[in-house]
């Protein structure tokens, strides 16, 4: 025993780091240990294992999560390897830097040397001249700095930070004023790019702008190009001690108007003391102060930061986080710098230190985001803030929307960043904190891994115009004359502040949160002139709504006579009016829509965005395009169709009176399906009712589609004239138009006298539908048809269908007699199909009402998704009740977004969650229901792709056709069946309907037909149960799954789809041996060996497919049939 | 494979007969027929005047064949089935509640000849002309035509249907009573060897055989021996449990040192 434990110890699979140290003194005692403990295997753990064990217990939420991380970091970070090679690289570059030589002294807007050595100046000249002369020197230091020193660098943005010092001789007394000190560091890193490119040691030389900052460009460029190349930013900034920090004080104006303006062509070259009540510049000068303030900001960072790994791993977390959600590119960002220097505010803070894990560092960070609120408290980080010549912190929020002042106390980081931006930021980390204490196995995921684009957060995305003439306008409106100014003619930066107060005064509460999307900074060739002011394009904004509040009809506001009255008037114009409330109060109020309809409730938010922006901004609404709504129009009927089923009340009533179901309230038809329900109540409540029945009925679920919210096209009322039989006794009449059936499962009280014998089960129920249709004929005067299985109900126009729901019979079909007498209990087919019906089905549907009562955009997004899955001819092989799960599954489990409040963003993530390599269908399917096939579910993952694709591409542009991605795509298919438009009683709903009113006049006018005008009300018992279910296409489609179902898939779009596509299975088309079990559709054929063989005879199926669907079926095309009959 | 103009083609002993829907077909299916032989004699199929047909059409129905196959004698009878299958297809006892479900798709068919001769006159139909199943006098109804007719025929008469159900319970009533009467007069009452069935009738019922039942039984042994034994009583017992407290951790560890390996694989930590 002994000397076999000891063989098995040599090879044991367990190995510790420990493991050497231990060694030798373990020899002795493990064997020992062993026979008298009798545990097999395991040994003690050392000290330094049970620290690591417990630490993940502590510091990190789960083993996994810190192994997550780890693998994170390392697939982000830089390798060390290449690390030393870029210090190498970086090395001979600062050589060559180093030993420039001088250049000649040049006017400052004399740039034609320049020019002829191919590169052009990376600042707008605007005005063009301004005084000053400029030398070119050699930098007196240059070294590397940024993300990559502190090794806190992170993919993608994996570029080193080249720092070169400009020497004093460069500057001169006044270069602080008029852009002077902007547009010679410009000079000074074209004439470094023009050097470089001409010494040949860097390659691909670009210019942008640092953080968006159109006063500080950066030169871009790659070094090390013999093997994996190197990307550098190469910075400018001038030798310590050129500029006094004072003296680009916030409150100061360093740009004078007359220059800028171009009325004084001389330069306001009046001294500094004169700038007295002229308009302060700070962007300008914090610009310029960065640059000054450079060094002091880079040594307290590396003194923080160095040799504090966790610090430096959370902040590359951070990092990564915050690229997830786009929040770190673009001007007024929360950049990276921003990120390291938070956290180093928090060390300082000691609200975070050197122990903690790289996990803690990041949730503490987001911890803190998430319920600080720096404008109300600004933060800083330099103890002497205010004194010494220092602007105080009412200073700063004078001139800043966001503040964080860095160490010096003169430079406010958080420049050009907006509230909205801000505020964005801390609505990411609140979710982010909910992510950590939420599920583990996910909160990794959400949180560092899925990205958040920009269309796909926020539910309501609109598109200015952007060109000279409207943000001129917009400038002038908004007096922002003296913003301009300091911006330098960037107009974008300029107005964005004001136009997000705007709007969010405007939409108040309805939003969570508005956000400009930041454009990404534009990389230009050295040789060319950098991006004017004003770019010809689009500004777009995203708007996160509020799920409730948004659909407010009313904006009451405050009561009449007060000064607010004045202020609420002045800002709403003639929308604003005098209202009387419930409770007493008047009140001045905006009305913005009359129709409790929720695709009006919608379109509030879009109305108030062009009200607001074309009063205060002079943005006229032709210029702002608001993508959902068009969208949705796939969701729309025809107009005749419904002022057609809804009879002469459309006309006579108006919609006033009939909220629902008229033309005027259909909308997107969520009001129809309240309204169907409504039906089925008042129906339940008679069946429940009814005195003689053998069994009374307990309970009436509908499980219909409809009911769940999730019916695409939910029901019109059957209206005689065109869902008559008659209509089917006559050969040249059309067929009825479509009316379904709606389920509706009854349950019964329970009674212990129902038989054990499954055909006696089928014999009484079929009588307890015989009794129960009289009773509702004889006591409700219904119009019922009954048939074995169950009974159709007439009411209100719509047709249900009732069925028996005894989950005595499910066990009746699960139970199996074994040879032996045991009875077992197995899931047949039949079982499970009986489960579906009567037990998931009710219960799927009352949770999806739940999900619908809590999140009101459920309706329109479930079903455009299912128009979609539909569309792309997927719906039936993906069964819908798969769909409605994945859709309510985007509502209940948002992480890391919130839930959709409009359809459009419910659509885009539901693409997403389906087209992602995480997408596992099986967590949204029932037992008793199908599993999609893997070949279909790979169909569906690149149709969403694809979908995905186009949806954003057409989203970042407006007007484009939004029902793109709605036409069945037909290519690919072997067998496209194209169907006669006329026998389709569906085909009002096609995606592009069009002959609706040809289809509407085959059938008999209302004048002609007697039973279109019965009064329904006095002689309800006439009234004709209408045509149910009857849609060719499903016979159709019906009998060729029977023929060759196992020879191939089956394609068709439910919702008016005029085509049937085929494809076969592999392997069905290939030559098969001659066998009694394989001749099914199959001709003989001579194969290469001169046997004879079986192929699938395809002329003749095309045939049969024409003879089956006689009259239906218009004609077959058959792509590369050739071909696959050649081989 | 013949190829003259009246021969028949035979593969592999089945005569291959093409058939169209009608006269206006372009292209048509291949019959595959044989002469029926089983091992067993079978009835209704009688071994010499039977021809056993493979890979029928979808459309074609028992008129139908019966029309077209005619031409080789008076055709006595045509049996429709899913697959070979032998003795007649079930037949319907009720008109409304319908136990068997009818073929669909691709079938098979038994075609019974008067004479054993038409069998052999079948067998030599000639591969150059085709039989057709739709003829201007014996129609097949197709596509929207019989859709139209299919709805049309649905209506149930419900009085009818109450009738038959009386009388199907009215039976079954009867069938239960008299199976309970026997079990009654069975109960206690040994077989031949000497064994006496428990029943669910009679004095000693015993426990339901069911495999819930079984479950039920099994899981309460389990539970009792459980509540019996004596957790972190001895020191020994204490000892155990935190090494297997460490066990479990490691284990743990290990676990998820294999998850991140295969996801590693995966490239799931590539954020972007």
């Amino acid at each position: 025993m002994g000397v076999q434990l000891d063989e098995m110890e040599g090879k044991g699979p367990v190995k510790r780091p420990t493991e050497k140290e231990t060694d030798s003194q373990d020899d002795e005692r493990k064997p020992k240990r062993k026979r008298t403990s009798g545990v097999e295997e395991e040994d003690v753990p050392t000290a330094q294992e049970m620290l690591q064990l417990r630490e993940t217990e502590n510091l990190y939420n789960t083993n996994l999560f810190r192994m997550q991380i780890t693998e994170l970091l390392t697939e982000v970070r830089i390798k060390k390897k290449r690390y030393e090679r870029l210090k190498e690289e970086v090395e001979k570059l600062k050589d060559v830097l180093l030993n420039m030589s001088e250049g000649k002294e040049r006017e400052l807007h004399h740039q034609k040397w320049l020019h002829s050595q191919g590169v052009r100046l990376p600042v707008l000249q605007e005005p063009k001249t301004t005084k000053g002369c400029f030398q070119f020197r050699a930098p007196t230091r240059v070294f590397l700095s940024g993300s990559v020193t502190l090794s806190t660098c992170v993919h993608p943005s994996k570029a080193a930070d080249l720092v070169m010092e400009m020497p004093k001789e460069c500057f001169q007394g006044k270069d602080c004023l008029n852009h002077r000190y902007v547009r010679k560091r410009a000079l000074y890193l074209a004439t470094v790019a023009a050097r470089l490119m001409k010494a040949g040691v860097v390659a691909d030389s670009k210019f942008t702008y640092h953080a968006g900052n159109p006063f500080k460009p950066m030169l871009v460029t790659k070094i090390g190009v013999g093997g994996k190349p190197f990307t550098v930013h190469l910075h400018a900034v001038p030798e310590e001690g050129v500029f006094k920090p004072s003296r680009f004080h916030i409150t100061k104006n360093n740009v004078r108007p007359r220059w800028f303006s171009g009325t004084d062509r001389e330069d306001g070259d009046t001294g500094a003391d004169d700038a007295g009540g002229l308009p302060p510049t700070p962007m300008y000068n914090t610009s310029v102060l960065q640059d000054i303030c450079f060094s002091a900001s880079a040594d307290f960072l590396s003194q923080q930061l160095d040799g504090a790994s966790s610090l430096q791993d959370g902040i590359s977390l951070l990092k990564v986080w915050l690229h997830q959600r786009q929040l770190d590119v673009g001007y007024g960002s929360f950049s990276s710098f921003l990120a390291a220097m938070f956290v180093c505010h928090l060390v300082s803070q000691r609200l975070v230190n050197k122990m903690m894990s790289s996990y803690q560092v990041l949730r503490h960070a987001l911890l803190h985001l998430s319920t600080s609120d720096w404008l109300a408290e600004p933060v800083t980080m330099c103890a002497q803030t205010g004194e010494g010549g220092r602007p105080t912190l009412d200073g700063f929020q004078q001139e800043f929307e966001v503040v964080f002042v860095d160490v010096t106390g003169y430079v406010n980081l958080c420049l050009g960043m907006t509230k909205a931006m801000y505020k964005r930021v801390c609505h990411e980390a609140s979710i982010a904190v909910e992510c950590m204490t939420g599920q583990v196995s996910h909160n990794f995921h959400h949180l560092l891994m899925t990205p958040v684009p920009f269309f796909h957060k926020f539910d309501h995305i609109f598109h200015v115009t952007s060109n000279s003439d409207i943000l001129t306008a917009v400038v002038e409106k908004c007096q922002l004359a003296e913003r301009l100014l300091d911006h330098g003619g960037h107009y974008v930066a300029t107005v964005t502040p004001s136009l997000l107060d705007l709007l969010s005064q405007g939409l108040g509460d309805r939003v969570e949160l508005i956000q400009l999307q930041l454009p990404v900074p534009s990389v230009w060739s050295v040789s060319e002139d950098p991006p004017p002011g004003v770019s010809e394009g689009t500004l777009t904004f995203g708007v996160l709504l509020h799920e409730t509040n948004a659909l407010r009809l009313l904006d009451r506001g405050p009561p009449a006579n007060s000064q607010e009255a004045v202020d609420f008037r002045q800002f709403w114009g003639e929308k604003s009016e005098l209202r009387r409330f419930k409770d007493g109060g008047i009140a001045e109020a905006v009305v913005w829509a009359l129709s409790t309809c929720l695709s009006q409730k919608r379109s509030i938010c879009s109305k108030v965005v062009s009200h607001v922006l074309h009063r205060h901004a002079d943005i006229h609404p032709d210029h702002i395009q608001h993508v959902e709504r068009q969208i949705e129009n796939v969701l729309h009927v025809p107009r005749r169709i419904i002022t057609e089923t809804t009879g002469e009340s459309s006309k006579t009533k108006g919609a006033v009176d009939a909220p629902h179901g008229t033309s005027m309230g259909y909308g997107t038809g969520e009001e129809r399906h309240y309204h169907v329900r409504q039906v089925l109540e008042d129906l339940g409540r008679s069946v429940r009712t009814l005195p003689n029945l053998p069994l009374t009925i307990n309970t009436v679920t509908g499980t219909d589609p409809v009911f769940r919210f999730t019916e695409v096209f939910p029901p019109h009322s059957a209206v005689a004239r065109l869902t008559s039989k008659s209509l089917l006794q006559s050969p040249d009449a059309p067929l009825p138009l479509y009316t379904p059936a709606l389920t509706v499962v009854c349950k019964l009280e329970g009674s212990g006298k129902w038989p054990e014998d499954l055909e006696a089960v089928r014999r009484l129920k079929a009588a307890y539908y015989a009794k129960l249709g009289e009773d509702l004929a004889n006591l409700h005067s219904l119009t019922v048809s009954v048939s074995p299985t169950r009974v159709d109900v007439l009411k209100d126009g719509f047709v249900f269908r009732l069925k028996l729901g005894l989950t005595r019979e499910i066990g009746l079909l699960r139970m199996v007699r074994s040879p032996e007498g045991m009875v077992k209990m197995e899931d047949t087919p039949q079982a499970l199909k009986l489960e579906a019906e009567i037990t998931t089905l009710p219960r799927i549907t009352s949770w999806l009402q739940g999900v619908q009562q809590e999140h009101q955009a459920f309706c329109a997004t479930a079903r455009l998704v299912k128009r979609w899955t539909a569309a792309q001819l997927l719906l039936g092989h993906v069964p819908d009740l798969t769909v409605d799960k994945m859709v309510a599954h985007l509502f209940e489990n948002p992480l890391p977004f919130t839930p959709p409040v409009s359809p459009q963003v419910g659509l885009l993530r539901f693409l997403k969650l389906v087209s992602s390599e995480n997408f596992k269908v099986e967590d949204y399917t029932e037992k008793t229901w199908p599993t999609p096939q893997p070949v279909i579910l790979n169909r569906l993952r690149s149709v969403a792709r694809e979908s995905l694709r186009v949806l954003e591409e057409q989203i970042s542009k407006p007007s484009v056709d939004w029902k793109t991605i709605f036409r069945p795509p037909l290519e690919g298919f072997d067998l496209v069946v194209h169907l006669a438009k006329r026998w389709l009683p569906r085909r009002y709903q096609a995606i592009d309907a069009a002959d609706i009113s040809s289809m509407m006049a085959a059938y008999p006018n209302k004048e002609q037909s007697s039973v279109g005008k019965q009064p329904r009300r006095k002689l309800p018992v006439e009234v004709e149960m209408p045509v149910t279910e009857l849609d060719p296409v499903q016979y159709f489609l019906q009998e060729l799954q029977e023929a060759y179902g196992e020879l191939c898939l089956i394609f068709h779009d439910v919702y008016g789809g005029d085509a049937v596509a085929v494809l076969w299975k592999p392997g069905a088309l290939n030559n098969q041996e001659f066998k009694a079990t394989n001749v099914k559709a199959c001709k003989p054929v001579v194969s290469e060996s001169s046997d004879v063989a079986l192929r699938l005879n395809l002329e003749a199926i095309v045939e049969d497919i024409k003879i089956i669907g006689k009259n239906l079926v218009a004609r077959v095309e058959a792509h590369d049939l050739a071909n696959s009959q050649c081989s | 494979m013949a190829t003259s103009s009246e021969a028949h083609m035979e593969i592999q002993g089945f005569t291959v007969v093409p058939v169209r829907f009608d006269a206006s077909c372009q292209s048509q299916h291949y019959l595959y027929t044989k002469k029926h032989t089983t091992r067993e004699t079978d009835e209704v199929k009688p071994r010499e005047k039977t021809l056993f047909v493979l890979n029928v059409p979808p459309y074609a129905t028992e008129g139908s064949l019966r029309q077209a196959f005619s031409c080789c004698g008076k055709v006595m009878k045509v049996y429709l089935h899913d697959k070979p299958t032998k003795g007649e297809p079930p037949v319907e006892t009720s008109q409304f509640f319908p136990e068997h479900a009818t073929p669909k798709g691709f079938k098979v068919a038994y075609i019974v000849f008067k004479r054993s001769d038409s069998v052999q006159k079948a067998l030599t139909l000639p591969y150059s002309k085709p039989l057709l199943l739709s003829t201007a006098e014996n129609p097949v109804v197709t596509g929207i035509e019989k859709w139209k007719q299919h709805y049309l025929d649905q209506t149930t008469d419900v009085a009818e249907m109450k009738k038959e159900v009386t009388r199907f319970m009215e039976e079954y009533d009867k069938k239960v009573e008299e199976e309970q009467k026997q079990a009654k007069e069975m109960d206690g009452v040994p077989d031949d060897d000497g064994w006496i069935t428990v029943t669910r009738v009679g004095k000693n019922k015993g426990a339901p055989r069911t495999e819930a039942e079984e479950k039920r039984v099994t899981i309460k042994d389990r539970k009792k021996r459980k509540e019996k034994e004596l957790v972190n009583f001895y020191s020994f017992q204490i000892r155990e449990s935190k090494k297997q407290h460490i066990v479990e951790l490691r284990k743990k560890f290990e676990e998820d040192k294999q998850r991140i390996a295969m996801m590693k694989a995966a490239r799931k930590f590539r954020p972007y």
